[in-house]
């Protein structure tokens, strides 16, 4: 279980915040301001912070330099102004990411999630295949000069076949690997998935190919050319 | 005399240029007579003078009085004056007889009189027609050895009196004529200047549908078309405002009834927890919908009020479009749309916050309009000349006549999915206006059901 801290001066978004990352499974704990917050960290460990920039005594701004200096977890900014300069501020004081009030709950939990997976992925290996190469930290696809943001599920399915180059898997396998022991749709999923992807690559890289092994399941190859 | 209307204005205006004008001419005449046709005049009668006076004393057997009468009679004023001094009138009277006395006794010593090329300058007179002894020509001659002096000057009334009133008649009926059509053309000249005038109250009251029969390839009739259109124009504006306000009427009432609605059922407690949930998500929803559209509104009236004064910096473009992308990664995602670029650095002078909501614009377009599990794809091209941003969907796509008009306020294309796609149908014209602004250019290309691509290019210079 991962540990959030939300700091906000308004009660009624920290409350908001809260309630919807606690749906989310995550722990969280709120703070009414910068130097509250910074008393908590020396307390309790947290996974990512969530701070506001307009706060009184101590705005978001310097709380993110504060927290820079001393822990190496990521940080979302919050805030209502959506002037570009701010958010170069912003990036300037060290956040990881920006959010504007008023926020989909769907974009907070997505920024949340996606920030978590890629500090967790520090150490991981790149995955470079000919011309294609993935970036597993922040979940980019390049071929050639172009970059590519895939949807997650494809993302992660064309990770594990490309990390796994010439290798057959079968459906079920990647069902597990990839949806997880828990999913409860059908191995059509990976069908969908997998057509998808041949679909997005088809005019773009010829190096590579997906290919159906009859009655196997599915496997990377790279061709020669 | 207080003058209000520009009709009798101009009409007075013209009579007076018509009479300023007849004095500089007649003026003008006067000088010319004076310097150069008294001369002549002068030259003239001093002729007709020697010739008469000539016959006179050739003839000595002819009676001085009857050859004179007889001159006379043919058009000539006549003074005939004898070494003694007696002073006999011929032909019709003089209007003034004065003449120094000097005058005769000279001329009676053999001197030639030239009393019409030494008539005084006088403004107003022209010496041409003035009836005066001492405008006449003086010669001598004898006869019968007697010496005289003949005053002589042709009867200008006598001989010029039919043209006299002819002339008179002419310029009397030009100037009336004049006047006439000065009063007439004026009217016709002003007059639609008081159409245009009824016009402009008619549209100060509301009504765009005035029709004005000026049919004219002047200026006025120029005028008269630029009103026309202006008047179409603002029809337009008229109809796209009052369709704004009740779109906006109806898309701010909707969430709001809806908010209303389920917060009455929320109040009610004995609702099940996942019921009331339920209800939250609605007017969360409902309200998310009434934010995005007041920031719309606020973009545009910012950028009408910032056409004057943008701020222009060195906007790093390639940066911009991945901060977009960045911004709305969770939602291209969260469609199962694919996001491609390449991205090259690029920059260009403008004004940041204005471009990055041309790339906003066109992102959340392309997502918005997109389909299920499309892809999204966008290109920079930088040149020494310009960037040129494309961007490229695979979704929905536009007809002919939606592509054309989609740059139009408040337009939106597809009205019967507009009510369930958010929108105001600000976004586009925003966008244009914005790279209008950037001396830029924009360009669509779409089919139905086969996507659209936009192509925004942008000088560097």
């Amino acid at each position: 279980m991962k540990t959030i801290l939300v700091v906000d001066d308004d009660e009624y978004i920290r409350h908001i915040v809260k309630g919807l990352l606690m749906k989310e499974g995550y722990i969280v704990i709120a703070a009414g301001n910068g130097a509250e917050a910074l008393e908590i960290l020396t307390k309790e460990f947290c996974d990512l912070a969530i701070v506001d920039i307009m706060m009184p005594v101590m705005d978001g701004y310097r709380l993110t330099t504060e927290i820079r200096k001393s822990y190496d977890i990521p940080i979302i900014l919050l805030t209502a102004k959506s002037q570009i300069e701010d958010k170069e501020k912003g990036y300037e004081s060290g956040t990881d990411d920006y959010l504007i009030k008023p926020f989909e709950p769907k974009e907070l939990i997505f920024r949340v999630n996606a920030l978590l997976r890629r500090y967790g992925k520090t150490s991981e290996a790149n995955v470079n295949l000919g011309s294609l190469y993935i970036n597993k930290k922040s979940y980019e696809v390049k071929i050639a000069n172009k970059t590519f943001m895939l949807p997650l599920k494809e993302f992660e399915l064309l990770t594990f076949l490309a990390t796994h180059p010439n290798q057959v898997f079968s459906r079920g396998h990647l069902i597990e690997k990839i949806w997880g022991l828990d999913f409860e749709g059908d191995e059509r999923t990976v069908d969908v998935h997998v057509k998808r992807l041949r679909e997005r690559f088809t005019n773009v890289a010829e190096d590579f190919a997906i290919k159906t092994i009859r009655g196997v399941g599915y496997s990377l190859e790279v061709l020669q050319k | 005399m207080k003058m209000k209307s520009l009709y009798s204005k101009f009409a007075f205006i013209t009579i007076m240029i018509m009479i300023f004008s007849g004095i500089i001419s007649f003026l003008l005449s006067n000088a010319f007579y004076q310097i150069k046709l008294k001369q002549q005049n002068d030259e003239k009668i001093s002729y007709f003078a020697l010739e008469v006076a000539d016959f006179a004393s050739k003839h000595p057997l002819i009676s001085l009085q009857d050859y004179f009468k007889h001159i006379g009679a043919i058009g000539y004023q006549i003074l005939l004056v004898s070494e003694e001094g007696d002073k006999q009138y011929f032909g019709s009277p003089f209007r003034k007889k004065a003449l120094p006395e000097a005058i005769p006794k000279k001329v009676l010593r053999g001197e030639v009189y030239h009393g019409v090329r030494r008539f005084p300058h006088k403004t107003f007179v022209t010496g041409f027609f003035a009836n005066e002894l001492t405008n006449s020509i003086g010669v001598p001659f004898e006869y019968k050895n007697k010496k005289y002096a003949l005053f002589i000057r042709p009867d200008i009334k006598l001989m010029f009196n039919e043209m006299h009133i002819l002339f008179g008649w002419l310029l009397v009926i030009s100037i009336l004529l004049s006047i006439l059509l000065v009063l007439i053309s004026t009217k016709y000249l002003v007059k639609p200047i008081k159409k245009l005038n009824n016009a402009t109250k008619e549209i100060a009251e509301g009504n765009f549908s005035i029709k004005l029969d000026i049919d004219r390839k002047d200026e006025l009739g120029h005028l008269a078309v630029s009103f026309s259109t202006m008047a179409k124009k603002l029809a337009k504006v008229d109809i796209l405002r009052k369709d704004l306000i009740s779109n906006i009427t109806h898309d701010i009432q909707s969430p709001l009834t809806n908010i209303k609605g389920y917060l009455n059922l929320l109040e009610n407690n004995s609702n099940s927890q996942q019921k009331k949930q339920q209800y939250i998500q609605v007017v969360q929803s409902e309200v998310n919908r009434l934010s995005n559209m007041t920031k719309q509104l606020l973009l545009l009236s910012t950028i009408e009020s910032k056409k004057d004064l943008m701020e222009i910096s060195m906007v790093d473009i390639t940066g911009q479009l991945k901060s977009v992308i960045h911004q709305y990664q969770w939602s291209i995602l969260d469609k199962g749309i694919m996001m491609s670029y390449s991205l090259p650095d690029a920059s260009v002078k403008g004004d940041p916050a204005l471009l990055y909501s041309v790339w906003e614009n066109l992102l959340t377009n392309a997502i918005k309009y997109n389909r299920e599990n499309g892809e999204i794809d966008i290109e920079l091209f930088d040149s020494d000349l310009q960037i040129e941003v494309v961007m490229k969907d695979n979704g929905v796509g536009l007809d002919e006549e939606e592509r054309d008009r989609i740059f139009d306020r408040f337009y939106r294309a597809d009205a019967s999915r507009a009510r369930s796609v958010e929108g105001t149908g600000l976004g586009l014209s925003i966008v244009q206006s914005i790279v209008d602004m950037h001396r830029g250019e924009i360009e669509v290309t779409s089919q139905k059901g086969q996507g659209t691509t936009f192509k925004v290019v942008l000088p560097k210079i």
